[in-house]
């Protein structure tokens, strides 16, 4: 295949980095509101809002240089699918965009102790309020904007604090990988991540928002322009976890060194091979729900308004249907790192490894089906709690056996408490009474008398705080040295330890006492008499806060003020990670070789219709839930209807046809006589595909607002337009580098790939068709 | 018991003629061979004693499923109804595969009537549409659309009305739970003789997806906010809880006493996998992979 030389010696010369991408946000930022402004006329500037921080974001990508790669592609410049990573030790690259798993898991880490900081200064404010019974320090709402934005700097920093440093940085490590299988997918997964962190607090200037993490409807549809924040920044969160999730189950999958079998994975890799299951597949429901809201705020839609055709109970359900599964992938990458650690300081082999993958994956099975009981006090059908009750209860089998194992392994050892050793021993502490405390709710007599109280707080400090963030410790303490080359002070690490240990608990344990005495969650006011408990956890809280100073102490002691680099396995372990020297060369291993397939035929190029699925499912739920919930004239008046029978028809036939023809193209030659006339042709199907499912929505003859259907009817045509965009840009991309530069640029892999995505697309469509034209 | 039905006297149970009859004839079948020949028990790993234990008591549930006052409750009570689903699709089912009595049944029946039997299913050439299909059905992709499509069939409110109404739909209705329940769960629980043609990683993938569509049709029915069936139309139920209601335990019933079968499979499916990877990690060298040295 011959390649021009016009094109090839081309190159972009953009320049791209942080500084470039934030130069790009602000613009972008006035861009999207003047356009939201323009557009938005039902509202106090929502649209503005949200089409400022979206536009914000994609400015700093393009800036960051995300652009480059796909631009390349799409003008067939020729592109480096991977570039080999070099070795370069300067600070720059991690102010950069670095396709290196090492770089991003530092720059992860950094980011999520920054944003750590902030989260727990928002919990110091809250205790301070807390010191005297009345709202005397914060006005009622301050307190409650507080709340929420402790609350979900908080949800944002769990979801990926040890997802996203120590999996990115260690999964390859650990696998015998020399890379993740998706580079730019996962150094996207970063950088959505501080955007997000910073549109949160943007909601400071709005005044914050009133509904705490859960955002539940009403309160939320009728909340300031603070709540936007919360939508976009929730929506960048739902973004990483599917990239992260599909990126680690594809190199999990697809890139274990040979001889790295199933059964020879290192427990932390399947923690996080569970928890990237979970994400992949809730955070799509998550998102769905988000898109309703916003489309509620700004078109006025009726999702959730349940006077005109909606339900606010649509949004608890997919809420928590999210939810739920969230609250283990925060816990399920702390077990694989207990589990991992013990045996190690243990010396034992793990007691039990098939008992505890089994426990990991039932607790991954398990978490799909007890979302109901965050409803217990909602107005769901009573009779229906005894059964979430029932499986909810269920989940503390396999976590207990995870327990099992952990405390099997340590069953008759002679154990090396090190530093990382005593946080393990902290978690196994805080969690027992962490997950006890969630039997205890997960019992309908039992949660409609605590709902809503500090117990409930106290019990999810305990599994979070206690939890996962004891674990987090762990991690750092272990392989930190690894990842920074500084080992990390033992003997700070010992007091920050018992100091830690100590102030959590006289923090947390009280507050049981509290939500028993009645003290309600959210509310800056509770009764005179509960004053000397609630100083009391004041200032344990501010002693945590200390603990955790002393932490970032130990840090900036061992990178700035030890000399040297720390031996390559500083606890003699014998997992792989520790095998490479410190610090990691480039290229992670110098002779291992890849697998380059994996070995079962599940993965790989299902991964995002997998995802996508449930984002569509979850709108197809919605309009089940909305069709069975309202009567006729609240789900679709007199006079809305979908454009024509006819109409549907064609526009569906017309993505047939493209996904027909691009499959039997993708199939065909590059260069041959058919992909040259079929690629053409398969665009030419798609445009017209999109041009007439725009007009349909432009032209829809009912207003938005006019029942249930009309907003589920836009949303999800809506959802699937811009899809079929994405598709016809694809197919553009084909059309246009595909003949002069031949197979240099598309792959027949990805080709291919894009076939089943086309395919999945036209049978979302038929789905679509048959709710939104047939059903009455 | 107003009309009559009680537990304690089982003359006045609803027994089904068609039923019991295939209860007996099956069960004299397994006595039959088990009598003549010996059981497998002697020879070839993995017979063990539970397995007669399984048939037996899969047998049991079918009945106790179909001719007890079960069947009695179930024509009122949709949550019974269901219940009775259930037995039949998560206990008997499995455990009747788990059993593995096909060869017994087989040689239960006289040699002369075995011999033309398996000439005529084997060669008969009218017949060889009939193979063909079978040959396709029993596919783990055909077994499991069939099974889930069955299951999600019965319980649209036009279908299901109409087994209330009409008795011969009714019998066919629980023969086609049994029958593709077997079909379902032969796809992953090994049963002497025959192989199992899914790996065992797909075991676990064909299991998890069963669970969650399982899933989906209870959820759909929980989620209802009016009765969908017939049952609405009864002016009176046992216990005096409203159609709704009734809907609603029979969903909360499907979700989660309906998964314990599904778990158990799942985590045994998982075991296997893991069992079989070790086995291949132990076989693995690195010779066989072209790594030096």
């Amino acid at each position: 295949m011959v390649v021009p030389n016009a094109l090839s010696d081309r190159n972009l010369s953009f320049p791209t980095g942080l500084i470039t991408g934030i130069v790009l946000a602000i613009p972008g930022y006035f861009i999207g509101v003047w356009t939201g402004n323009l557009f938005g006329l039902f509202d106090d500037q929502n649209t503005g809002v949200i089409l400022g921080y979206a536009f914000a974001v994609i400015g700093f990508l393009v800036g960051l240089g995300f652009l480059n790669y796909p631009l390349a592609r799409l003008l067939g410049w020729p592109v480096t699918a991977v570039p080999q990573t070099v070795e370069e030790r300067t600070w720059g690259r991690y102010f950069s965009l670095s396709l290196d798993h090492k770089v991003i898991g530092m720059q992860y880490l950094v980011t999520i102790l920054i944003m750590l900081l902030f989260g727990a200064i928002g919990a110091m404010l809250i205790r301070t309020s807390l010191l005297v019974p009345d709202a005397s320090i914060t006005p009622p709402g301050q307190y409650i904007m507080l709340i929420g934005l402790h609350s979900v700097m908080m949800i944002f920093i769990t979801s990926a604090v040890i997802l996203g440093p120590f999996g990115n940085y260690l999964v390859p490590l650990m696998i015998g990988a020399r890379r993740m299988a998706f580079p730019r997918l996962e150094a996207l997964s970063f950088w959505v991540v501080p955007p997000a962190a910073v549109i949160l607090a943007a909601a400071v200037f709005w005044g914050g928002f009133p509904t705490g993490w859960t955002g539940y409807p009403p309160l939320s549809e009728q909340a300031g322009q603070g709540m936007d924040s919360y939508i976009v920044g929730f929506v960048l969160i739902a973004i990483a976890l599917v990239t992260s999730g599909i990126n680690m189950l594809a190199t999990i999958i697809a890139m274990r060194a040979p001889g790295m079998t199933w059964t020879r994975l290192p427990m932390f890799v399947w923690g996080i091979f569970a928890t990237a299951i979970l994400g992949l597949l809730a955070a799509p429901v998550l998102a769905t729900a988000l898109v309703q809201l916003a489309m509620d705020r700004t078109t006025n839609t009726t999702f959730f308004v349940a006077a005109n055709g909606g339900s606010n109970y649509l949004w608890e359900n997919l809420f928590w249907f999210f939810g739920h599964p969230e609250v283990y992938i925060f816990i399920l990458p702390a077990f694989g790192i207990i589990m991992e650690l013990v045996p190690h300081f243990a010396r034992k082999p793990l007691w039990g490894y098939r008992t505890g993958v089994v426990g990991l994956f039932g607790v991954t099975l398990l978490s799909w089906f007890v979302w109901q009981h965050h409803l217990f006090m909602s107005g769901i059908a009573p009779v229906l709690r005894p059964f979430y009750m029932l499986s909810t209860e269920l989940i503390s089998i396999p976590t207990g056996i995870i327990f099992l194992v952990t405390l099997g392994t340590m069953w008759r050892a002679r154990i090396w408490f090190s530093v990382p050793m005593l946080f393990c021993m902290g978690f196994l502490f805080n969690f027992l009474i962490g997950g006890i405390s969630g039997v205890y709710l997960s019992d309908v007599p039992t949660d409609v008398t605590l709902h809503g109280s500090y117990f409930s707080m106290a019990h999810f400090h305990y599994t979070i705080v206690g939890g996962e963030i004891f674990a987090m410790m762990a991690a750092c303490y272990y392989w930190l040295p690894k990842m920074t080359g500084k080992m990390l002070s033992p003997l700070i690490g010992r007091i920050h330890f018992w100091w830690m240990f100590i102030a959590f608990n006289s923090t947390f344990f009280p507050l049981f006492l509290l939500g028993i005495l009645d003290m309600p969650r959210r509310v800056s006011v509770y009764a005179a008499n509960l004053q000397f408990l609630n100083d009391w956890v004041t200032v344990s809280a501010y002693l945590l806060f200390g603990s955790m100073l002393l932490f970032a102490g130990n840090l900036v002691y061992s990178l700035f003020f030890v000399p040297g680099i720390a031996v390559a396995n500083p606890w003699h372990a014998r997992s792989l990670e520790w095998q490479v020297p410190t610090p990691v060369p480039a290229g992670n291993f110098d002779r291992v070789p890849l697998i380059v397939g994996g070995p079962y035929d599940y993965g790989l190029p299902n991964a995002k219709p997998a995802a996508d699925t449930f984002f569509f499912a979850a709108w197809w739920f919605s309009f089940f839930y909305l069709r069975a919930l309202n009567n006729d004239q609240a789900w679709r008046p007199q006079g809305v209807g979908p454009p024509s029978l006819g109409f549907g028809l064609v526009v569906l036939a017309l993505v047939v046809l493209m996904a027909g023809t691009y499959w039997v193209m993708s199939r065909a030659l590059y260069g041959s006589f058919s992909f040259s006339l079929l690629a053409p042709v398969s665009l030419v199907f798609g445009i017209a595909a999109c041009l007439f499912q725009g007009f349909g929505m432009w032209h829809l003859g009912f207003g938005l607002t006019q029942g249930g259907y009309a907003s589920v009817f836009a949303g999800l045509t809506g959802a699937w337009l811009i899809q079929l965009l994405g598709a016809v840009a694809w197919l553009a991309t084909v059309v246009v580098q595909g003949r002069p530069s031949g197979d240099t640029v598309v792959r027949p892999h990805s080709a291919a790939t894009f076939g089943w995505i086309l395919v999945f697309l036209a049978a979302v469509g038929v789905i679509n068709y048959l709710l939104l034209y047939l059903v009455k | 018991m107003a009309t009559g039905v009680s537990w304690l006297n089982p003359l006045t149970w609803p027994i089904e003629p068609w039923v019991l009859l295939g209860v007996e004839v099956t069960a004299i079948l397994y006595l039959r061979s088990r009598s003549r020949i010996p059981s497998p028990a002697g020879g070839g790993s993995g017979w063990g004693r539970w397995r007669p234990l399984c048939f037996w008591l899969g047998l049991a549930t079918i009945f106790f499923a179909l001719d007890t006052p079960v069947e009695w409750y179930a024509r009122q009570l949709f949550w019974v109804h269901m219940t009775q689903h259930l037995l039949l699709i998560m206990v008997a089912a499995p455990l009747l595969v788990a059993a593995s009595p096909w060869m017994q049944l087989w040689r239960g029946l006289p040699l002369g009537v075995r011999r033309p039997l398996a000439r005529v299913a084997i060669k008969h050439p009218a017949l060889a549409v009939l193979r063909r299909l079978f040959a396709l059905i029993v596919t783990p992709t055909a077994a499991w659309i069939l099974s889930s499509a069955n299951l999600w069939f019965w319980h649209w409110p036009a279908a299901y009305d109409l087994t209330l109404r009409n008795h011969t739909i009714h019998h066919l209705e629980h023969g086609l739970f049994l029958c593709l329940g077997i079909l379902f769960w032969a796809q992953v629980i090994d049963q002497h003789p025959f192989r199992l043609r899914l790996s065992p990683f797909k075991r676990v993938a064909y299991v998890f997806t069963a669970t969650i569509q399982a899933w989906a049709l209870a959820a759909l029915l929980a989620f209802a906010t009016s009765p969908f069936y017939a049952y609405a139309l009864l002016p009176f139920r046992p216990g005096g809880i409203s159609a709704l209601t009734d809907q609603q335990y029979g969903a909360g019933i499907m979700w989660v006493p309906g998964s314990i079968t599904y778990s158990i499979v799942f985590i045994a499916c998982l075991y296997l996998w893991f069992g079989a990877e070790d086995a291949r990690a132990n076989s693995f060298t690195p010779r066989q992979v072209g790594v030096a040295k």
